[in-house]
């Protein structure tokens, strides 16, 4: 229980101060983090990495850029548009490291200035490129999936914290969802506070999930904001 | 009178000229520093930190601050000026203040072979003559190059030597190692920059391998095709020969800081096409429509045998019950799965998204006190069809119920009916007992 209300009060924290939507407040708010890397500070690993290995930051290419708007699309939709064209500022796409940042041009003519060995992270880390060329998202996209998701899920209050472990959500949990939902759409987990959770991918359609038996899965866990402490040292 | 009047006046002109002096004279203890070509002045005075506290701070700052600016501009006019166009301009010396470096200094490249080895040797360059003196042209030459001093390739006569094969030509035999000492050398030089830039060494074509591996062959097969005017264009292929990978290319990517806003043009193109490709979602759409048609036929022959079956048994119990259950229905908004589990669903759920307008062509008085009074002619607003003949509807006043289906039909048939001349379906409004099917609630 204990454990339950930190996590809660974690998740609503980290949501709270980035909860608002990305375009009413200015850039300045949104997550955009430099991080410099602090050896041995926190005790945790840090990725060595060989120096011949690092490439610089860039720009997607075509096929990058393509692979990635189509995860994306599968959970906000033609909402991208909102990201790509912000009326308060230029944001855009770069690729460190296999990872793609969404930054504000500010902070990239800052990011210039540091070494790419020494660059841990720029803006907003929205996933990685695999090495097979696939795109894997990250919660740490979640603020800029969550104002502009097309399907939403609700979950009770007993499943959250299963939820937050990286369980999937069964059907007994399922509080609300939205109407005419695909199987294998992408999906916006909220607790039934509107809180953001995580994401997921709709096992069911919305027809089927009124059918089925109470222990099958109806949403299976992609992402979700417990991560931020499971997964520290992998999430840049 | 007069005389004090003077004297008075003089004061004041000796005043006003000690005023000017006074606005462009600046008393300080310790001269400043200036680095005129940085338009930098550097004041090395305390400052009293009675000075900074209270509210004569900003007055005291910007009178050190106009005194400075003042003692500045004097050391601009000291410089030489001239007159350009209407305007005195000074011309400023050199800055004397180094400014730091905007990026990091330029790393040391590493030494090459021969640097490393001298300094093992301990060898020192020893600066050598440019021009060598050359007895058979008699006069000086260069010691390397365009006709150098001396040029072996270039001797009219060369002896044999006795243990060398008399029919091999011994001019092609001086050029053909002048070559190899040039491509020797080429090659070093390729390394210590591969070396420097830790890349691999650039490709200068093939060089002969005594056994040939299949990635070998593979390249030297590319290289060939590649060798032609075309570039290897029109070349033909093997049937089900591959292009072949990895042939060293290296990828260009777009700048890092490029013009953004074409950035941004390519993305929502991009953005446009992945939209006109993507289906509509008319899968899901057709299998709904589907599953009701299913489900519509499935629940009529069901209810035909119930309702012979439990019309004569049922109690008035059982009908508050169940009228009860739906009262709680209609007014809690959650608990979905207690209506799903105690109230056993049957068959599919039927779920309509749009609102339908039927006209009333029997009038129904209700039987329960959630049902609707419909009278002759009047327009419905059918909202929902949870049940195959008991729907759920408005009336134009904002009143909301639920009424039989039978009693109401849609604009078309109506007027079909009419135009056919038949007279009204007399339909018994009964109520048929089934058990409620829950909806939950929706976005």
């Amino acid at each position: 229980m204990l454990l339950a209300s930190i996590l809660r009060t974690v998740a609503r924290l980290v949501n709270d101060r980035r909860l608002r939507s990305p375009i009413e407040t200015g850039p300045s708010v949104t997550t955009s983090v430099l991080t410099h890397v602090s050896r041995c500070s926190t005790g945790h690993s840090v990725h060595i990495v060989f120096l011949s290995y690092i490439v610089k930051m860039r720009p997607l290419t075509d096929e990058e850029t393509k692979t990635m708007f189509e995860k994306l699309s599968k959970y906000i939709g033609e909402n991208i548009k909102l990201l790509v064209d912000r009326p308060d500022g230029t944001y855009c796409f770069r690729l460190h490291n296999d990872r793609v940042y969404y930054m504000s041009e500010k902070i990239l003519k800052l990011a210039t200035n540091f070494s790419r060995d020494k660059l841990v992270s720029v803006g907003t880390c929205f996933g990685k490129f695999t090495k097979t060329t696939k795109f894997r998202m990250h919660i740490t996209a979640l603020d800029f999936l969550a104002p502009y998701a097309k399907f939403k899920v609700w979950v009770k209050p007993g499943t959250e914290q299963s939820f937050l472990y990286g369980n999937h959500v069964l059907k007994s949990g399922l509080g609300r969802i939205t109407e005419n939902t695909m199987q294998y759409q992408g999906v916006v987990v909220y607790s039934m506070a509107d809180v953001p959770l995580g994401f997921g991918v709709a096992a069911k359609t919305t027809q089927e999930c009124r059918r089925v038996d109470p222990m099958s899965i109806v949403v299976f866990h992609q992402a979700d904001v417990g991560e931020f402490i499971r997964n520290e040292d992998t999430l840049t | 009178m007069a005389a004090c009047s003077v004297e008075e006046l003089l004061a004041k002109a000796e005043q006003d000229e000690a005023e000017k002096l006074r606005s462009v004279t600046v008393h300080k203890e310790l001269d400043l520093e200036f680095d005129v070509g940085n338009l930098l002045a550097c004041d090395k005075n305390r400052i009293e930190s009675r000075d900074l506290g209270g509210q004569r701070r900003d007055d005291f700052l910007q009178s050190l601050a106009r005194d400075n600016t003042q003692l500045l501009v004097n050391e601009i006019w000291k410089q030489p000026t001239e007159r350009v166009e209407e305007a005195i301009v000074a011309k400023l010396p050199e800055p004397t203040t180094p400014l730091p470096r905007e990026k990091p200094p330029p790393k040391r490249k590493p030494p090459t072979k021969w640097e490393q080895f001298a300094k093992l040797k301990g060898i020192q360059k020893k600066k050598k003559t440019n021009l060598v003196w050359d007895e058979n042209a008699k006069e000086w030459k260069r010691r390397w190059g365009y006709q150098r001093a001396r040029d072996d390739t270039k001797d009219w006569l060369v002896e044999v030597p006795e243990t060398a094969d008399p029919n091999e030509d011994q001019f092609a035999k001086r050029v053909k190692a002048k070559k190899e000492r040039v491509a020797k050398n080429e090659l070093n030089r390729l390394r210590n920059i591969a070396r420097a830039q830790k890349i691999k060494v650039p490709g200068v074509g093939l060089t002969p391998v005594a056994q040939q591996s299949k990635d070998d062959l593979s390249r030297a097969v590319s290289v060939a095709k590649h060798s032609t005017a075309s570039v290897g264009m029109f070349q033909d292929r093997l049937p089900k020969e591959k292009p072949p990978k990895n042939t060293g290319k290296r990828r260009k990517f777009g700048p890092l800081i490029g013009d953004f806003s074409s950035e941004r043009q390519k993305q929502l193109e991009l953005l446009k096409i992945m939209d006109s490709k993507r289906p509509k979602l008319d899968i899901t759409k057709a299998v709904n429509k589907q599953m009701r048609e299913e489900d519509r036929e499935e629940a009529a022959a069901s209810a035909r045998r119930e309702r012979e079956s439990l019309e004569e048994s049922l109690a008035p119990v059982c009908k508050c019950q169940i009228f009860k259950m739906q009262r709680i229905y209609m007014h809690s908004h959650e608990h979905f799965e207690v209506f799903t589990t105690v109230l056993a669903p049957q068959g599919r759920y039927r779920y309509r998204a749009g609102a339908e307008k039927m006209v009333v062509v029997h009038s129904y008085r209700p039987h329960w006190p959630d049902e609707l009074e419909l009278s002759l002619g009047d327009v419905i607003l059918v909202l929902s069809k949870h049940e195959e003949e008991r729907w759920f509807g408005r009336r134009q006043h904002g009143q909301q119920g639920y009424f039989p289906a039978s009693c109401v039909m849609e604009l078309s048939q109506q007027k079909s009916l009419q135009t056919g001349g038949v007279g009204f379906l007399e339909l018994d409004p009964d109520w048929r007992l089934k058990v409620w099917m829950c909806q939950p609630l929706l976005i």
